[in-house]
């Protein structure tokens, strides 16, 4: 196995092991299931035909992110996704018992944080979650 | 007491002892009081409810689509390399 090949398996491992992030960061900005899958899904295709373009050693789950978030505005853009939560499928899904010391529970949090615009869905997510800067 | 120009008040006021500021609760040395420890505590729950709920979507495992996807690319690579 060439040195090349090796650096190209080991890229597309690290993009593989990735993908629940991805997932996570989707569904944070969809809120919705069905949606969120979708994005990922277009977004590993994205990446994947594009993998040769990425520079091994820099950030790729900033460059993933970054992928997942253009595709996911410019949808938008088109009318392409209903993003809305309509049915509070977001908040549904956890499965969380609630807390009952007087703290935030966490469904409640998904069904606050899920009304919050895009942009600052996406920023709470991304610095406060995921630990990337903005 | 002519001369004073507050007349009214007694000798003790104008000591450098009695214009001291009340001795300030332990609690609240960064001077900002007990609003800002709590406003930090509801910061603490906020950022740990962002990453539960981030984590916890980490955690699930890929659905069936994804996971057939992924499997499809590392095949068609594997064959191409």
């Amino acid at each position: 196995m060439t040195e090349a090949v090796a650096t190209s398996a080991a890229t597309r491992d690290e993009l593989v092991g990735l993908v629940p992030e991805l997932r996570a960061f989707a569904l944070s900005l969809s809120r919705n299931p069905s949606v969120a899958d979708d994005l990922v899904q277009e977004t590993v295709l994205k990446a994947w035909a594009k993998l040769d373009s990425f520079e091994p050693g820099t950030n790729m789950r900033a460059w993933l992110f970054t992928i997942l978030r253009n595709t996911f505005y410019s949808d938008a853009r088109k009318g392409k996704r209903e993003v809305a939560d309509v049915d509070g499928a977001y908040a549904a899904r956890l499965s969380q018992k609630p807390d009952h010391d007087g703290r935030l529970a966490l469904r409640d949090f998904a069904v606050a944080f899920a009304t919050l615009p895009d942009d600052q869905r996406e920023v709470l997510i991304l610095v406060g979650a995921s630990g990337l800067s903005y | 007491m002519a001369g004073r120009l507050f007349p009214d008040r007694d000798e003790k006021f104008w000591t450098a002892e009695s214009r001291q500021m009340p001795e300030e609760d332990p609690k609240n040395t960064d001077g900002t009081g007990d609003d800002a420890n709590r406003s930090s505590d509801i910061d603490q729950q906020i950022t740990d409810n962002l990453r539960k709920l981030y984590q916890s979507t980490v955690d699930e495992e890929l659905p069936p689509a994804l996971q057939d996807l992924l499997d499809r690319l590392k095949a068609q690579d594997q064959g191409n390399d």
